[in-house]
């Protein structure tokens, strides 16, 4: 595992001008199930990223999580994509999507237990079984929290890595919305977290509704999740970032701007440790 | 109060699909917020990312319904077939048998049909790659060659047969120009594929092109889809059929829909 700088998440709407520009991004996100397809443009356009770029893959359906039987079918999709574009690392969410055969598409909650560590980490071990490799586990929003749970996210989110020995996926958004949501302290969380385990971060925009923020990727990042996001350089060190946006996909040019302002804090703050 | 994490997920779930309020006990409250305003974001979320998943995939269908009863269309579908698919992708892959049975789009069949041409171009889009034979490989046959000739569609391809104006009306909506009803037809066939350039493509077919691609989608050799040409048209004389079918044949060369023979 050895990329480093900043990447961007890999959509649609850049592909021809990523592959026209090559602009200075140094990996590129690519969304696991966007490309759990026959053939087409969706590869055809993956495969041209990836001879000019570095690429991990992220994906939303491993329901890591959910008590249903692991999908098989799922993660043989999954490796042999990793097969065929050799992905710096792999990465899903710390959460569930679905039960009784369902998949409800959405990063679900789990309890904080230690019956759920247990779970969790156990399927992360078959999940690197499978692949071969050691997988990175992300930090969802969330908007509910269950009332039998003894451990605090990031204890659990530590406790899962440690058990299965896998790496984290910090994604800094993820944080303040949840802190926001839950009234805890994001800098206790960042606190909380292994440092060494720390692959990866994300960055993205929200949706504050007042009484609830809603995690949205529809917007540019704001201020307070840069702030975080020092405070995250500061504790974690040079952490491969990106950013992600889903909706209200702006022109390429913009997002390079907003990565710039990622370097920029980084730089900022490693300078200042130094 | 214990309860499994089985437990837990099952109650969370049916919560979200049917508003089950079991789950509202063992979620968290703060001051500021109920539990059930909590749950409240996953129920709704789980209504918006599919319906947004399908209005991508449906442009047109949208724009015949119009907002409001497309997104009561979708409402009814989500309730009636859940996903099990991994990927959000495959989820309005049962949109378009869901209209032709369901009152009261099944009244309706233009919805269905414009639902199978738009799932179609969805296909094309994504289907499995392999190669795209054109006409020049006929040159390289031999008389073994011709009488052991096997074309096979490329994956991509999707025939259709349609008792609307669907396709014309699909460009009409996709071009934005002025709104117009849906025109009757007599049945016309038509082949959904992806040509060269990865574009998603649809071409209106001759009646005996569509039979004989037909025959090539069934799986028929050469000589098999031309004895099925020669059925359904009645029996035309031998010169006749073979000029229909080799014109068939290098139609779907030309147009990229071959991919071995």
């Amino acid at each position: 595992m050895a990329l480093n700088g900043f990447g961007l998440g890999l959509r649609a709407e850049h592909y021809l001008d990523i592959l026209a520009t090559r602009p200075a991004v140094d990996w590129f996100e690519a969304l696991t199930e966007n490309y759990l397809v026959p053939g087409g443009k969706p590869l055809h356009f993956l495969e041209r990223v990836r001879e000019h770029y570095p690429l991990v893959l992220h994906g939303v359906s491993l329901s890591i999580g959910s008590t249903q039987p692991l999908d098989r079918d799922y993660l043989h999709a999954l490796r042999a994509l990793c097969k065929h574009i050799e992905p710096e690392w792999v990465s899903d969410h710390l959460c569930w999507t679905g039960t009784a055969g369902l998949n409800l598409h959405d990063l679900l909650p789990l309890p904080y237990t230690e019956e759920a560590v247990a779970h969790v980490a156990a399927r992360v071990r078959q999940v690197q079984d499978v692949l071969g490799r050691r997988i990175l586990l992300e930090n969802v929003s969330s908007y509910a929290e269950f009332a039998a749970a003894p451990l605090r996210e990031w204890e659990f989110l530590s406790a899962v890595a440690e058990a299965a020995d896998c790496d984290i996926l910090l994604d800094i958004n993820n944080i303040y919305v949840s802190a926001r949501n839950h009234g805890f302290d994001p800098l206790a969380y960042l606190d909380g977290v292994p440092a060494a385990r720390v692959r990866q971060h994300h960055l993205a925009g929200h949706t504050d509704l007042g009484d609830l923020v809603i995690d949205t990727h529809d917007a540019a990042v704001c201020d307070p999740v840069w702030a975080l996001y020092a405070a995250a350089v500061r504790r974690f060190g040079p952490v491969p970032t990106m950013i992600e946006r889903d909706g209200n996909i702006p022109p390429l040019a913009e997002l390079l701007d907003e990565l710039d302002l990622a370097r920029r804090i980084a730089g900022a703050e490693l300078a200042e440790a130094a | 109060m214990s309860v499994s994490l089985a437990e837990l997920e099952t109650l969370f779930q049916r919560h979200i699909l049917d508003g089950d309020p079991r789950v509202l006990r063992h979620v968290r409250a703060s001051a500021a917020l109920s539990a059930a305003r909590r749950l409240e974001v996953y129920h709704d979320a789980y209504r918006l990312r599919l319906c947004e998943a399908v209005s991508s995939d449906f442009p047109a269908l949208h724009t015949l319904l119009g907002d409001e009863d497309f997104t009561a269309l979708l409402l009814a579908y989500i309730a009636a077939r859940p996903s099990h698919y991994p990927s959000i992708r495959w989820f309005a892959g049962e949109l378009a048998d869901f209209l032709s049975t369901q009152a009261p789009w099944c009244g309706q069949p233009v919805l269905a049909e414009m639902a199978r041409f738009e799932w179609a171009l969805a296909h094309a889009h994504d289907a499995a790659d392999a190669p795209s034979i054109g006409r020049e490989a006929l040159a390289e046959l031999d008389a073994e060659g011709w009488a052991t000739l096997h074309p096979r569609l490329h994956p991509s391809v999707t025939l259709l047969s349609c008792h609307w104006d669907t396709p014309p009306l699909w460009q009409a909506i996709h071009e934005q120009e002025a709104a117009r009803a849906p025109q009757a037809v007599d049945t016309q066939g038509w082949v959904v594929w992806r040509d060269r350039e990865l574009r998603a493509r649809y071409l209106s077919l001759t009646p005996p092109q569509a039979l004989w691609l037909a025959a090539c989608a069934h799986g028929d050799d050469f000589a098999a889809s031309c004895e099925q040409l020669s059925e359904q048209l009645g029996k035309p004389d031998a010169d006749t059929l073979a000029a229909l079918a080799l014109e068939a044949l290098c139609c779907a060369l030309d147009h990229g829909l071959i991919s071995a023979i």
